[in-house]
C-alpha cells in the first residue's frame, strides 16, 4: 500500500495544539513521547529519533497565542461578590470599633471606664483584625492597631459621644474603601500590560479614595451630630446646622485625620505592610489623647498629621507597585 | 574522600523506604564520607532522609515563601542589577544563551558575599529588569508578550529556583563543598546549582545522576501548570539552560537508561563522560515467584490514567478472549486520574470482557502481583522508568511491553515489544504467550537473570567506586599552584582516599594531618582571597 506522500502532515493534526502551545522543540518531543512515539515511530515519519520529528513539527507549525480566559491562578470571586465581601468586612469592621465608644456611652466618662473602654475595645479589635484566617496582619500587628484604634476612639469619644460614634463608623468606611482599592488593584493587574501602565492606572486611585473616605467622614460626623437628642437648636431651628457650628474646628480636623488614618491603616495592611499600617494608628490615638490635655496640644497636633503626611504618599506611591497587590507568591 | 550528596528533598527515588537510592550508595562505600546536602520544601517540615551513616545533613528550604532578610545596599545593587540582567537576556534572547552561566555564576558571588539575592530577586528592581529585558526586541515571545503578573509570576518562580545560589554552604570548612572533595547530584535541576558554584568557586568535581531526568519532568509538568506561555517559556528555558551548563561542566554523567542518555546528549551531555548506570533495586534477592495459576492469566499493573493506556489492554484482552475464552486479565494499580477507573470498567462493560477482568486496586507486595498471573503486560504509551518493568521481570514471569522509552534497552530479547496503540499487536503477543507454556517459562527466566545483572546494587556501588577514584585522579591536587600544566594521575589514587590509616603504613600513605596540610584542604584555602579563577583545565 501506497502511504500519503505527507506523513507528517496527520501528525500535526493530531498534535496541532501541543506544537502551538510549546515553547521549544524539546517541550513537542516530550509531548511525542508521552503520545507514544518512540524512535521507531519516528523513523516512519522518515526521522532517526524524536528530536528530529519534534524539530520539523515545529518549524512547520506556528506558536499561537494562549486564549484570551487563560488564568492567574484559579480565577477570583466575581464582581457581586466582591461587592457583597466589601459591603460585609465595613459593617463587621464598624461594629467592632463601635464596641469601645458603647462602653464610654453608656458607662459615663470617667478614667476608670475609659480605661475599660479601651482594654475591651483593644481585646474586640485584635481579635476582629488578627483573627479570620484570611487576615494578612500578623498577631503583634493586629495586636498594635487594635490598641491603637481603642485608644483613639475613646479618646475622641471622651470628648463627644457623638463624634465616637462618627469615627468608629469611619473604620467601617474605610475598611470599604481599602478594600475597593485592593479590588480594583488586582483588576488592573490582570489587565495591564506594563509596570508603567499598571502605575499610571493606580495613580487616581488614593486620592479619590482619601477624597471619598473623608467625605464619608464628615457625613457620619454631620449626620451624629445633627441626631443626638440634647442638641442645641439654632435660631432658625435646625438641629443640623447648630451641630456642625457647635462643634470645634479641632474636632473636625480630628475626625479627618481618624478617618484618613484608618484609610492608611488598611490600605498599608492589604499591600503587606501591617507594622506601618498597626503604627500610624498607633501614633493617631496617642495624638488624639495628647489632645485632651491642654499641656499637649501642639504635640497632640503633631503627632496626628505628622506620620498621615508622610504615610499618605507613601501608600500612594506603593500602591503603584505591582508587587503590592499580590496575596501570595506564585509556586 | 569526602562526596558531597546533593539532592532535591522532593526527588521521590530518594525518599522511599530505607533511604533509597542515596542510602544504598552511602551504605554501600563505607569508605568515603558523605555529606547529604538537600534542597527542602520550605512551606512543609522535611520528611528524614532515612540515610544511614552520613557524617552531616544541611538543607535549605525551596519553594514556599521567603525567609525574611535585607536587599542589597544601593552601591551593590547595580552589580546584582547587571548579574540578573545578564541571566534574564540569556533566558529571553536566543542569541545570548552565553550570558547564563556568567550571569548565574556572578549573582552566586554576590550573595555569597552579602547574602542580599533573595531579598534582591523579590524586589521592584529585579521585577523592572525583568521587564525591560523581556520585553525589548529580539526576545523570544512567538507566542504572546509578557504582561505585568507574567512578570511578578515569573520573577517569584526564578527567585525560588535560584535560592540555592545564596545557601551557607560554599565555605572551605569540613561541613561547606569548598571542603569537600567532589560533589554528586542526584536529580539535576536545582539540586546541580550548588555544585556548579562549587566547581566554579572550589573546583570541586561534579558527577551527575539523573533516574527520569528533571528537564523533561518540568516539560510535562508545566503543560498543565496554570501559567500563561511566556511564563513557561522562560522557565523552561531556565531550566533547559541549566540542564545545558551541568551536562557541560559534569566531569561524569549517570543517566539511569540509554533514553536519558539521548535526552542529554540532545541537551549537550558529551558521550565520552557518560555512563549508563541502571538504577539498582533490592528486589534482586527476591525469590522467583511460584507456580502460575490455573487459569491462563494476564496481569496488568500501573496506574489507571490515560498515559498508562489500560485501553489498549481492554481492547486487547477482548480479542484474546476471543480465541482463549477461558483467559482472565488482573488490573493492578490505583487511579491517577479521578474516575480513570469506571471508564475503564464501561469499557470492559461495553467489550464484553466484564466478567473476566477485575480490577484489584494496589496490591500488598508487588511480588504478589506478579505471581497471581501467567505473564505480564505493560501497555503504557511512555515508559520513562525501568523501575516497575525491571521489577516484573525479576518475578521470572514473561514480560509483554509496548515499544516505548526504554522498554527495548531492559527487556531485549528476553521479552516481547509491541507497537503502542495497536491492541491487535498487544492481542497476537499475549496470545503467542498464553498458548505456549515453555516459551513463558524460557523467556521469564531470561528475563530474571537479564534483570538481576542489570539491576543489582552492587554493580551501581562498584561503578560508584570506580567513577570516584577516577575523578579524583584526574583532578590534580595543585591546579593553580606553579604554573606547570597539571599532570593526571600524579598522585595514585589511594592518596585520596580519606580510609582508615592505621600506624604502620608504607611510604605512600601519609598520616592524615599531612595529608591535611598538602592535600585539597590546603590548596583550597590558599584560594580563597584570590579573585575567581576559572575552574582548572580537566585533563586526561
Amino acid at each position: 500500500m501506497v502511504g500519503p506522500a505527507d506523513p507528517v502532515r496527520e501528525l500535526i493534526e493530531v498534535h496541532r495544539e501541543l506544537c502551538e502551545q510549546a515553547v521549544d522543540v524539546l517541550d513537542i518531543a516530550a509531548g511525542l513521547e508521552d503520545s507514544g512515539i518512540g524512535p521507531a515511530g519516528a523513523a516512519a515519519y522518515r526521522h532517526t529519533d524524536v528530536f528530529g520529528l519534534a524539530e520539523e513539527l515545529s518549524a512547520r507549525v506556528a506558536r499561537r497565542p494562549d486564549g484570551p480566559g487563560d488564568p492567574d491562578g484559579p480565577g477570583g470571586p466575581g464582581p457581586v461578590a466582591r461587592r457583597s465581601r466589601r459591603a460585609a468586612a465595613a459593617l463587621t469592621a464598624a461594629a467592632a470599633h463601635l464596641v469601645p465608644v458603647a462602653v464610654l456611652a453608656v458607662g459615663g466618662a470617667s478614667v476608670p471606664v475609659a480605661a475599660a473602654a479601651v482594654i475591651v475595645g483593644a481585646v474586640v479589635l485584635t481579635l476582629a483584625t488578627g483573627r479570620p484566617r484570611w487576615s494578612r496582619w500578623p498577631g503583634w500587628a493586629a495586636a498594635g492597631y487594635g490598641l491603637g484604634a481603642a485608644v483613639l476612639l475613646a479618646a475622641v469619644t471622651a470628648g463627644s459621644v457623638p463624634l465616637g460614634a462618627a469615627a468608629a463608623t469611619a473604620a467601617g468606611s474605610a475598611r470599604w474603601c481599602a478594600r475597593w482599592v485592593r479590588d480594583l488593584g488586582r483588576g488592573h493587574l490582570g489587565a495591564a500590560v506594563t509596570m508603567a501602565e499598571f502605575r499610571a492606572r493606580m495613580r487616581p486611585v488614593l486620592p479619590v479614595a482619601a477624597v471619598l473616605q473623608l467625605a464619608l467622614t464628615g457625613l457620619w460626623t454631620a449626620a451624629a451630630l445633627a441626631l443626638t437628642p440634647g442638641a442645641p437648636h439654632g435660631p432658625d431651628g435646625s438641629a443640623a446646622a447648630a451641630a456642625l457650628s457647635g462643634a470645634g474646628v479641632t474636632a473636625w480636623a480630628v475626625q479627618g485625620c481618624a478617618g484618613l488614618a484608618l484609610l492608611v491603616s488598611a490600605v498599608l495592611a492589604h499591600a503587606g505592610r501591617a507594622a506601618l499600617a498597626a503604627s500610624v494608628v498607633l501614633l493617631a490615638g496617642a495624638g488624639t489623647a495628647a489632645l485632651l490635655l491642654p499641656s499637649a496640644q501642639t504635640a497632640g497636633r503633631l503627632v496626628c498629621a505628622g506620620p498621615l503626611a508622610l504615610l499618605l504618599p507613601y501608600a500612594w506611591l506603593l500602591l503603584g507597585r505591582p508587587g503590592a497587590h499580590r496575596a501570595r507568591p506564585a509556586g | 574522600m569526602r562526596i558531597a550528596l546533593l539532592t532535591e528533598g522532593t526527588h521521590s527515588a530518594a525518599q522511599r523506604g530505607d533511604g533509597g537510592w542515596c542510602g544504598r550508595l552511602v551504605e554501600g562505600l563505607p569508605e568515603h564520607e558523605f555529606r547529604l546536602f538537600r534542597l527542602v520544601r520550605g512551606d512543609r517540615p522535611a520528611d528524614p532522609t532515612g540515610v544511614r551513616g552520613l557524617k552531616g545533613l544541611q538543607e535549605l528550604p525551596m519553594w514556599g515563601c521567603r525567609a525574611a532578610g535585607r536587599g542589597p545596599s544601593l552601591h551593590r545593587r547595580r552589580s546584582y542589577a547587571r548579574a540578573y540582567e545578564d541571566l534574564v537576556k540569556a533566558l529571553v534572547l536566543p542569541g545570548e544563551r552565553a550570558l547564563f552561566g556568567p550571569g548565574l555564576y556572578r549573582l552566586a558571588e554576590l550573595a555569597a558575599e552579602d547574602g542580599a539575592l533573595p531579598a534582591f530577586l523579590a524586589s521592584g528592581h529585579a521585577h523592572r529588569v525583568l521587564e525591560r529585558v523581556w520585553r525589548s526586541p529580539g526576545a523570544d515571545t512567538a507566542a504572546g508578550q509578557p504582561l505585568v503578573r507574567d512578570v511578578l509570576v515569573a520573577a517569584d518562580l526564578l527567585e525560588q529556583c535560584l535560592r540555592p545560589l545564596s545557601a551557607p554552604w560554599y565555605g572551605t570548612g569540613p561541613a561547606g563543598l569548598g571542603g569537600a572533595d567532589l560533589c554528586h547530584v542526584v536529580g539535576g535541576g536545582p539540586a546541580a546549582l550548588p555544585a556548579l558554584v562549587a566547581r566554579r568557586l572550589h573546583g570541586v568535581p561534579f558527577v551527575v545522576t539523573e533516574h527520569g531526568l528533571h528537564l523533561r519532568e518540568q516539560y510535562r509538568s508545566y503543560r498543565t501548570a496554570p501559567y500563561r506561555w511566556p511564563v513557561r517559556a522562560l522557565l523552561l528555558s531556565f531550566f533547559r539552560l541549566l540542564a545545558e551548563e551541568t551536562y557541560r561542566l559534569a566531569a561524569v554523567l549517570t543517566p539511569g537508561s540509554a533514553y536519558d542518555r539521548q535526552w542529554q546528549q540532545r541537551c549537550g551531555g558529551d558521550p565520552e563522560r557518560t555512563r549508563v548506570v541502571y538504577e539498582g533495586t533490592p528486589a534482586v534477592t527476591r525469590p522467583a515467584a511460584g507456580p502460575e495459576p490455573a487459569a491462563p492469566t494476564l496481569v496488568w499493573a500501573g496506574a489507571l490514567e490515560p498515559g498508562r493506556d489500560p485501553e489498549l489492554m481492554l481492547h486487547a484482552f477482548a480479542r484474546v478472549r476471543a480465541e482463549r475464552p477461558e483467559a482472565e486479565l488482573l488490573m493492578y494499580g490505583e487511579e491517577g486520574v479521578p474516575g480513570y477507573r469506571a471508564h475503564c470498567e464501561a469499557i470492559a462493560e461495553r467489550l464484553g470482557v466484564a466478567a473476566a477482568v477485575r480490577f484489584a486496586g494496589r496490591p500488598k507486595a508487588i511480588a504478589d502481583a506478579w505471581e497471581s498471573g501467567s505473564a505480564v503486560v505493560f501497555s503504557a504509551l511512555a515508559q520513562r522508568s525501568p523501575r516497575l518493568l525491571a521489577d516484573a521481570m525479576l518475578s521470572g514471569r514473561a514480560v509483554v511491553a509496548t515499544e516505548v522509552g526504554v522498554a527495548r534497552e531492559v527487556l531485549g530479547p528476553s521479552g516481547l515489544l509491541v507497537p503502542p496503540r495497536s491492541p491487535q499487536a498487544l492481542a497476537a503477543a499475549c496470545l503467542a504467550l498464553l498458548g505456549d507454556q515453555e516459551r513463558r517459562a524460557r523467556l521469564g527466566l531470561a528475563g530474571r537473570l537479564r534483570a538481576q545483572e542489570r539491576f543489582a546494587v552492587e554493580p551501581v556501588v562498584s561503578a560508584f567506586r570506580e567513577i570516584y577514584l577516577e575523578l579524583v585522579s584526574r583532578y590534580p591536587a595543585f591546579p593553580a599552584g606553579g604554573g606547570e600544566a597539571a599532570r593526571p594521575f600524579a598522585r595514585p589514587a589511594e592518596y585520596w582516599v580519606a580510609g582508615a590509616v592505621t600506624g604502620t603504613t608504607g611510604e605512600g600513605a601519609a598520616r592524615p594531618e599531612e595529608r591535611g596540610a598538602a592535600g585539597p584542604f590546603a590548596r583550597r584555602a590558599g584560594d580563597r582571597g584570590g579573585p575567581v579563577v576559572p575552574a582548572m583545565a580537566e585533563v586526561g
